[in-house]
C-alpha cells in the first residue's frame, strides 16, 4: 500500500524528460541463444504519460516484425514465451556509475558546502544506499563506478549489496585540476566493458551534474586512456546498442544548472531514459522509479526467422485502448559463409563436375615412368659432374670413369679412375655383369664383380646410380 | 613419384576439395530461408562443405601411393569423417561468430574488420577439422597433428584471403570460390610441408613398377607388405608376405624388423631380423628393393 502512494506521489512529482507522451522502447535484444535455440529475447519499457510502466497486458497487445532490409517486414506468428516481471525473477545487472567531478562537491546550488552531507556527492550515495534497499530480486546484481576526468571502478557486479554500501565510502574528492573534468562519453565506453560476457537484462544508471567535458579538448593534455582522442556521444551509444545496454541518465543540480545534450539521446536510444533530479528527495525517488520502470518491463521470447543478412531488424508494435506505438532495434545475424548469391548459376553446378572428374583423371596418371632398356640412373653425384643423369646400357661393354672415353664419365673427384668400372652384356644369360677396377660398392658391399639385378645401387666414391633392366625388370 | 610432387598433387587434390565444396556451400547458403533454424542450417554446412572436403582429402594417399583399388573406399572414409569434422568445425565457427557479435561488436571498426575476423577463425576452425581427416582416417595420431597443424594455417590464411578480397573488392561475385580454392589448397600444401617436416625418413623404390617413388616414413611405426592394410603397400612384386616388416623408432633411433618368417628382409645384401637402419641402407624385400635416406 505504501509503495501504491508512494509511486502516486512519484508520478506527481518527477519531470520526466523525454516527453509527456506514452512510449514503448525495446530496451534490450538478447540474441545469445540464437545459434542453439533460434531464440530472440525482447525486452519491452512501456510506459505512460506520466512515466509510469503500463501494466497487465497480454501477448495480444504486442505485435513482432522482423526484416533482412529494413523494408520487408515479416511478422513473428507466434511467441515462445511472454513474461511479465521477469525481471524481478531472473534479476537485473545494475551499474552505477557516479559523477565524481569538482562540483559534486559543492551545494545542490553550487555553492561551497560547510557541511559534507550538503555536498552533492554525499546525497548522491543516500540516495544509493536507498536504491539498494529498494531492489526488490535477489537475483539483481550491482556494480559501482566513479568517473571525472577519469573513469574508476569501485566493485565488480555483485549480489552483495552491503559491500556496494561500503565502496560508496571509497569514492574520494578528486585532488588534482586535470581530475576535476567530466569525461562523461569515455566514462561510458568503460562502464560498456563490465558488462562483458554478462548475460540477463543490463542497465547503466548514470547520475551527472554537468557536460561531457574532455580533458584533450578542454586544456590540451593527452587523456590518461584515450590520449588525445576525443569521445563524440555516438560511441557509447553504439556500444550500448550492440551489447544491448539500457542507459538510465539522472541529471542532478538546481533547476537550470547545464546538462548533457546528447545524454538523453542515448539514453532514448539505447531503451533507457532521462530524469531531472533537483533536491535529495528527487534523487531518491528517481532511482526508485528506475528500478520499479524495470521491474514492470515485459519480456517476449520468438524464433527468429532464417532470412539471409547480416543485420536484422526488429519492430515491436504496441496496440492499446487508446494508442498505438513502436519501438525498432536490430540484432546481427552473420554466418561463416556471409551472405548468399542472388542466383544460382549453371556454372555453380559445373563446378563440382569438373572437380570429380579432374580426381578421377588424377587418380588415373601413372606418375611412374618406367624405361624399356637397361640403364644407370645417378641418385647422387655429390661433388662430381657426371656426363649423364641417365645412361641408356645399348651396348655391351660400357665404361664408368672420370676418362674422356668413358660411356658414363664422373669428373671431378681424383680417386675416380679412367676405367673405375666396366659393366659387361651376357646375351646368353641375359644379365648385366659389372667389374670394378677400382674400389667401389653394389648395395653397400664391396665388390670386385657382380651379376647385377634391377634396383642395385652401385657407390662409387660417393656417386651413387641405380642399376635398371628396363622392361625385363617390370615382367 | 617424388616428394616434390607429392607435395604438389596434394596441393592440386586441396584445390579440387575447394572447387567440389563451392557450389555445395552456395546451394546451402542460397536455400537458408528453408532451414528452420541457424543450428540446422550450420550443421548442414558443416556436414556436407566438411564431407566433400574430406572425401576429396581421403583420395590423397591412394592416388600418391598408387592404391588406386582403394580410392573409393578412402574417398568414403574421408567423406565420413570429414562430415564429422566440418559440422564440430562449421558449430565452433558460428559459434564463434555468434558470440563474438554478441558481446565484442562494438563499433563501426569492429563491423568492418571484426565480423571477417570472427568468419576467419570459422574458417580456421573448418580447415582444422578438414585436414585432419586423412589422420582420422589412417588411425594416425602423427598425421592427425600434422593435419591439424597444415588445415589450421590454410584455413586461417584460405579464410583471410577470402575476407581480405571481400573487403578490398566487395563486388567480387567469386569471392568465396575464391577463398575456398586458396583455402583447400593450403590445407593441401601446409599438410604435405608439415608432413615433410614431421617425417623421420624417406624410403626410395628402386625397381618395378613402383620405382622412384618415394614414401615418407611419418608414423612412429610404419608397416610394409602387399595387404591394402600396409601404410606403404607394395603390389606388383613377388615375394612379399602381406605384413612382410615394420619400421619404427625406439629410442630415438629408426629400426626395421621382419615380420614374417617365412619371407626374408635383407638389408645390405644381409638377411635380418632386426636391424637398426643407416643412410642409403638397401632393403630387399621379396623383390622390391627400397633405399633409405633422411628427408
Amino acid at each position: 500500500m505504501k509503495k501504491k502512494i508512494l509511486l502516486l506521489i512519484l508520478s506527481g512529482v518527477l519531470y520526466y524528460s523525454t516527453g509527456f507522451s506514452s512510449s514503448l522502447r525495446i530496451t534490450q535484444i538478447d540474441s545469445s541463444s540464437l545459434l542453439l535455440n533460434q531464440n530472440i529475447v525482447l525486452y519491452l519499457g512501456l510506459m505512460d504519460a506520466q512515466g509510469g510502466a503500463i501494466k497487465n497486458l497480454n501477448q495480444l497487445n504486442f505485435k513482432i516484425y522482423e526484416s533482412p532490409n529494413r523494408k520487408d517486414y515479416q511478422e513473428i506468428k507466434q511467441f515462445e514465451s511472454f513474461q511479465t516481471n521477469s525481471n524481478i525473477n531472473n534479476g537485473v545487472n545494475f551499474l552505477l556509475l557516479i559523477d565524481n567531478s569538482g562540483s559534486m562537491y559543492q551545494t545542490i546550488n553550487g555553492k561551497k558546502a560547510q557541511n559534507k552531507s550538503h555536498r552533492r556527492i554525499s546525497i548522491a550515495r543516500s540516495a544509493i544506499q536507498s536504491f539498494l534497499n529498494n531492489i526488490s530480486s535477489v537475483n539483481d546484481k550491482v556494480g559501482l563506478a566513479a568517473y571525472n576526468t577519469n573513469y574508476e571502478s569501485m566493485s565488480e557486479l555483485t549480489m552483495d549489496k552491503a559491500a556496494i554500501e561500503a565502496y560508496l565510502d571509497n569514492i574520494k574528492m578528486p585532488k588534482y585540476k586535470n581530475e576535476f573534468y567530466s569525461e562523461i562519453y569515455g566514462s561510458l565506453i568503460m562502464a560498456i566493458k563490465a558488462f562483458k560476457a554478462i548475460k540477463g537484462r543490463k542497465v547503466i544508471i548514470i547520475l551527472s551534474d554537468g557536460e561531457n567535458t574532455s580533458l584533450f579538448e578542454k586544456t590540451g593534455q593527452p587523456h590518461r586512456v584515450f590520449k588525445k582522442k576525443v569521445i563524440r556521444y555516438q560511441e557509447p551509444l553504439e556500444k550500448l546498442q550492440k551489447q544491448g545496454i539500457s542507459l538510465y541518465v539522472i541529471n542532478f543540480g538546481k533547476n537550470g544548472d547545464k546538462k548533457d545534450k546528447h545524454l538523453i539521446k542515448i539514453a532514448d536510444q539505447s531503451g533507457g531514459s532521462t530524469f531531472d533530479a533537483h533536491n535529495p528527495e528527487d534523487l531518491k525517488k528517481v532511482y526508485f522509479s528506475i528500478v520499479k520502470q524495470i521491474e514492470k518491463e515485459y519480456k517476449i521470447t520468438y524464433k527468429a526467422s532464417m532470412e539471409p543478412s547480416e543485420k536484422k531488424y526488429v519492430k515491436v508494435i504496441y496496440s492499446g485502448i487508446k494508442e498505438r506505438l513502436n519501438s525498432e532495434r536490430f540484432y546481427f545475424t552473420g554466418t561463416v559463409f556471409g551472405q548468399p548469391v542472388q542466383e544460382l548459376k549453371t556454372e555453380i553446378f559445373a563446378a563440382f563436375i569438373i572437380a570429380v572428374i579432374l580426381l578421377a583423371l588424377l587418380s588415373q596418371i601413372r606418375f611412374e615412368k618406367h624405361r624399356k632398356n637397361p640403364s644407370l640412373e645417378i641418385l647422387n653425384k655429390g661433388n662430381a659432374n657426371v656426363s649423364t643423369q641417365i645412361l641408356t646400357l645399348g651396348q655391351d661393354k660400357i665404361n664408368v670413369g672420370s676418362g674422356g672415353n668413358a660411356n658414363l664419365t664422373i669428373a671431378g673427384i681424383p680417386s675416380i679412375q679412367d676405367n673405375h668400372a666396366t659393366l659387361f652384356y651376357d646375351k646368353s644369360q641375359d644379365h648385366y655383369q659389372i667389374i670394378g677396377n677400382g674400389k667401389l660398392t653394389v648395395n653397400n658391399q664391396a665388390i670386385v664383380t657382380k651379376i647385377l639385378e634391377s634396383g642395385d645401387l652401385i657407390n662409387i666414391d660417393g656417386v651413387t646410380m641405380v642399376f635398371d633392366e628396363g622392361q625385363k625388370n617390370l615382367k | 613419384m617424388s616428394i616434390f610432387l607429392r607435395k604438389l598433387i596434394i596441393g592440386l587434390i586441396g584445390l579440387l576439395a575447394g572447387l567440389a565444396a563451392w557450389p555445395i556451400a552456395e546451394v546451402i547458403l542460397y536455400w537458408q530461408p528453408l532451414f528452420p533454424s541457424y543450428l540446422i542450417f550450420s550443421v548442414t554446412q558443416g556436414i556436407c562443405v566438411g564431407g566433400v572436403m574430406g572425401g576429396f582429402f581421403g583420395s590423397i594417399e591412394s592416388i600418391t601411393l598408387s592404391k588406386r583399388g582403394s580410392i573409393i573406399p578412402s574417398i568414403f572414409m574421408g567423406f565420413i569423417v570429414g562430415m564429422f569434422g566440418g559440422l564440430v568445425g562449421f558449430l565452433l565457427g558460428q559459434g564463434v561468430l555468434t558470440l563474438v557479435m554478441e558481446y565484442s561488436l562494438s563499433n563501426q571498426l569492429f563491423i568492418n574488420y571484426g565480423i571477417p575476423i570472427s568468419r576467419i577463425i570459422g574458417w580456421t576452425c573448418l580447415g582444422l577439422f578438414i585436414g585432419s581427416v586423412e589422420g582420422i582416417r589412417s588411425l594416425s595420431l602423427t598425421k592427425v597433428k600434422v593435419g591439424i597443424a597444415g588445415g589450421l594455417i590454410g584455413g586461417l590464411l584460405g579464410g583471410l584471403s577470402l575476407e581480405l578480397l571481400r573487403l578490398l573488392i566487395p563486388e567480387i561475385m567469386y569471392a568465396r570460390l575464391v577463398g575456398l580454392l586458396i583455402m583447400g589448397s593450403l590445407i593441401g600444401l601446409f599438410y604435405s610441408l608439415i608432413e615433410h617436416r614431421y617425417s623421420i625418413g624417406v624410403l626410395k623404390s628402386l625397381n618395378g613398377k613402383l620405382k622412384n617413388k618415394e614414401f615418407l616414413i611419418v608414423n612412429k611405426l610404419t608397416k610394409i607388405g602387399s595387404s591394402g592394410h600396409s601404410d606403404i603397400q607394395l603390389k606388383d612384386y613377388t615375394g612379399i608376405a602381406d605384413c612382410h616388416a615394420e619400421i619404427y623408432i625406439r629410442e630415438n633411433k629408426i629400426l626395421i624388423a621382419n615380420k614374417d618368417s617365412k619371407s626374408p628382409v635383407i638389408v645390405n645384401e644381409y638377411r635380418i631380423k632386426e636391424h637398426l637402419l643407416k643412410y642409403e641402407d638397401i632393403i630387399h624385400i621379396g623383390t622390391a628393393k627400397l633405399l633409405f635416406f633422411y628427408k
